[in-house]
């Protein structure tokens, strides 16, 4: 006898792929936890739930679920979803700081995407590569792989991967003291943003311009610009934005020889980076500090903020910086 | 690879997977997919709205979707409804389609839309943009002759392009109008700085490399050549090439195919060639820093951007237009130009070009009161390093030039030696010599 007043067909990949789309990544992990086991084993809903579990910050399990998702891709021979979830998996060991399991996911999922001829998958995993590349103060492979991805993106014509892949080359070249090169790649980064009228980019571009021209010699125009950027990103309600911006006015305040005003804003900036849970951020918001604490002789402080940064360093694999950071704190003021 | 229109897919659920990837082989285009907010490329022929199974979702998530206005968005979904397709376009879709019933309707629909993208081989459309070089601005004589040679070059999608010019006159400004306005404009523009890349880094750059080419080479990747298969590749500073790779690019040329490092195969690519450089390649073949047989491959046309100090009736022009531009990326009032300010543009030299009176035009605006535009924030005349002691001694020795240049990087980096030595060029344990000598 047909039932016509069955409840509504229950479908928990269904709902939690909703969850996922309106940013519910708590919902989403509890829906897939509930779910049946023959759902739950699938590599679909592996893979969501490694990117509903990569948002909530739950990076071990969500590696997990990834990995498990690719196993169960490769197995039924959809390269298309082994890669994605090798990327999430790749993910998931960048945040968890195994920088060398990430860069063999990346640099798998970089090679099925060329075999697929994915041009957005291989821009998005160059980019990747290439900030893998940065952690490790491998430069050259850096700009190689963010070249890569710029490449892609051009081809795509897509000017939000275009402006965030020349922010990434802004920040190497700014570190490897190239100022020039830098400055040009801001530029290009805010002009790509502009373009893309993706303001949240658009801050976070001229908070790295307004540090290359600091670094140039510019402290008033970086002055200028990082009002601007902090502007933009509070506008937008984009706290790893805002993060930047107030660690960058930090640095020009420290400059300006303003050590208090210095202190706070870098303060704020690293309680901003803490609430995120953003331990890049926290390592460069210590540093900074560590920086500012030795340039006003404040010896005690100034150690424990570059231990902090170097310890930040070390989680996230960044062997060389954090061996920097403990240069500092051993070696002489300059 | 090749540079094909792009369909840009989003996805509300994961229906349809295996439909977007046999479209795109029968229609010669690419697939990607974004995510529901991402911004989306302007350059994509149509944006595809996967919504099987979440059609009710579809709706909802329409309004807030970003798309550039050229491009139409077609909702797919399972569900047959009159309803549902009104509602749709309500919510500013162009057009919903169900699958399977309606699958030849959106091949035929998606197939006339690649038909009426602007082809990359043969002859210029007119519905192009109508001057490329628009974004060249000035009115002198000496940059309407470079222009009035660009134009009748711009409309050859293959001829090969050799721009010289000072650095900041605006060689890539050029070359990417050259592309923008010539049949291959809707391809791939791949700009490459030949200066910048390591010698031992640049084949593998522009040719590719295979899985275990070298010792870090841990997967294949494209090189940009390939990149910019069906466009053009913009090898600026092509003076720097080295000089086996000059023979290579010489090759790849002449066959159209290049060949990843580590590869055993061939693979063909159709890319134009614009070359820029700052220095007289002419003299540098004469050197034999420079193959004569490349140099005349690339110098079919030659043009040369005239430095600013040489088309000064152009000053004022790019001055204003940059006070308009940057007034409006940072949203402020666009000021006039004043006569102090007049003077004070007309009275500098100009050594970095058109690039230096941008980002002096862009300085002076943001650091000047609002609505006005002070002359003396235009050149920043001491450039000390930010938290340095000011600029190198000269003349002097160079023991006195190099000890101080160490002291300036230290001082830069707050006495990070490695930091130090990486500014500067030097191993770390050549940094610890030069400040032991300054020691003694």
């Amino acid at each position: 006898m047909p039932r016509d007043d069955r409840l509504p067909f229950a479908d928990p990949l269904r709902d939690a792929r909703r969850a996922v789309r309106d940013g519910r990544f708590a919902d989403a992990v509890r829906l897939l936890d509930a779910a049946d086991a023959a759902v739950r084993g699938t590599p679909e809903a592996l893979l969501l739930s490694a990117m509903a579990r990569w948002r909530v910050g739950a990076f071990v399990r969500s590696r997990t679920a990834a990995v498990q998702a690719r196993d169960g891709f490769r197995a039924r021979g959809d390269t298309d979803g082994e890669m994605r979830a090798e990327n999430v998996a790749a993910a998931g060991a960048f945040a968890l700081g195994d920088l060398a399991g990430a860069e063999r996911g990346f640099t798998r999922a970089l090679g099925l995407a060329d075999e697929l001829g994915d041009d957005l998958m291989i821009a998005r995993c160059a980019n990747n590569l290439g900030n893998v590349a940065y952690y490790l103060r491998r430069s050259e492979a850096a700009l190689s792989f963010y070249r890569l991805a710029l490449a892609n993106f051009e081809r795509l014509g897509f000017n939000s991967g275009l402006a965030e892949g020349w922010l990434n080359t802004t920040l190497v070249l700014h570190e490897a003291g190239q100022l020039d090169a830098s400055r040009d790649a801001a530029e290009r980064a805010v002009d790509a943003a502009e373009r893309s009228g993706n303001e949240r980019i658009l801050g976070q571009a001229l908070a790295a311009r307004s540090e290359t021209d600091v670094a140039r010699g510019d402290v008033d125009l970086g002055r200028a610009l990082a009002e601007r950027a902090l502007a933009l990103a509070r506008a937008h309600h984009h706290v790893m934005g805002e993060a930047d911006a107030l660690r960058i006015q930090g640095v020009i305040a420290r400059l300006h020889g303003e050590p208090l005003e210095a202190a706070r804003l870098l303060e704020s900036a690293l309680a901003i980076a803490r609430r995120i849970e953003d331990p890049w951020r926290q390592a460069e918001c210590h540093r900074e500090l560590g920086m500012l604490y030795r340039a006003v002789a404040r010896d005690v402080d100034a150690r424990a903020a570059l231990e902090a940064a170097a310890q930040a360093f070390e989680r996230l694999g960044a062997a060389g910086r954090a061996a920097e950071m403990r240069e500092l704190v051993e070696g002489p003021t300059v | 690879m090749t540079a094909r229109p792009l369909l840009a897919i989003v996805e509300v659920s994961d229906s349809f997977r295996r439909v977007w990837d046999d479209l795109a082989a029968e229609l010669g285009v690419s697939v990607a997919r974004f995510a529901l907010h991402d911004t989306l490329p302007g350059s994509a022929v149509a944006i595809m709205l996967a919504a099987g199974g979440e059609e009710d979702q579809a709706v909802d998530v329409l309004p807030a979707m970003q798309r550039p206005s050229q491009a139409p968005l077609y909702v797919v979904g399972s569900q047959p409804s009159h309803r549902f397709g009104v509602e749709v376009m309500r919510r500013g879709g162009t057009d919903y389609f169900v699958l399977p019933a309606d699958l030849d309707l959106l091949r035929r629909t998606l197939a006339s839309r690649v038909e009426g993208m602007p082809h990359r081989t043969g002859a210029a459309s007119d519905t192009a943009t109508p001057d490329p070089f628009e974004t060249l601005q000035g009115h002198s004589a000496r940059l309407a002759e470079v222009l009035e040679a660009a134009r009748r070059v711009v409309r050859h999608a293959g001829v090969t392009v050799l721009i010289q010019g000072e650095t900041g006159t605006g060689k890539e400004l050029l070359a990417r109008a050259l592309h923008d306005g010539s049949p291959r404009g809707s391809g791939p523009f791949v700009a490459i700085n030949c200066a910048a890349i390591p010698g031992e880094l640049m084949e593998s750059e522009l040719f590719g490399h295979e899985r275990g080419a070298f010792t870090h080479a841990h997967s294949a990747k494209p090189g940009l050549f390939e990149e910019a298969d069906g466009g053009t590749l913009f090898l600026d500073e092509i003076g720097h090439l080295p000089l086996i790779l000059q023979g290579k690019l010489l090759r790849a040329l002449d066959d159209r195919r290049i060949r990843r490092v580590g590869s055993t195969q061939s693979r063909q690519v159709d890319v134009r060639i614009i070359a820029a450089t700052h220095v007289d390649l002419a003299d540098a073949v004469h050197q034999g820093r420079f193959r004569e047989d490349l140099y005349y491959r690339l110098n079919v046309v030659a043009l040369t951007l005239p430095p600013l100090r040489e088309r000064a009736e152009d000053i004022e022009v790019l001055a204003e237009h940059f006070i308009r531009r940057h007034a409006g990326r940072y949203r402020i009032e666009a000021p006039r130009l004043t006569e102090d300010v007049r003077l004070a543009i007309r009275r500098h030299a100009w050594p970095g070009n058109v690039r230096e009176l941008q980002h002096a035009i862009e300085r002076a605006l943001l650091l000047s009161p609002p609505g006005t535009l002070d002359p003396a924030h235009l050149i920043q005349h001491d450039r000390p390093m930010a938290n340095g002691k000011g600029p190198l001694p000269f003349p002097a020795t160079l023991d006195t030039i190099q000890a101080a240049a160490v002291k300036a990087a230290l001082v830069q980096h707050d006495g990070n030696k490695t930091a130090a030595a990486r500014q500067l060029g030097i191993s770390r344990a050549r940094l610890q010599r030069l400040l032991d000598r300054g020691e003694d």
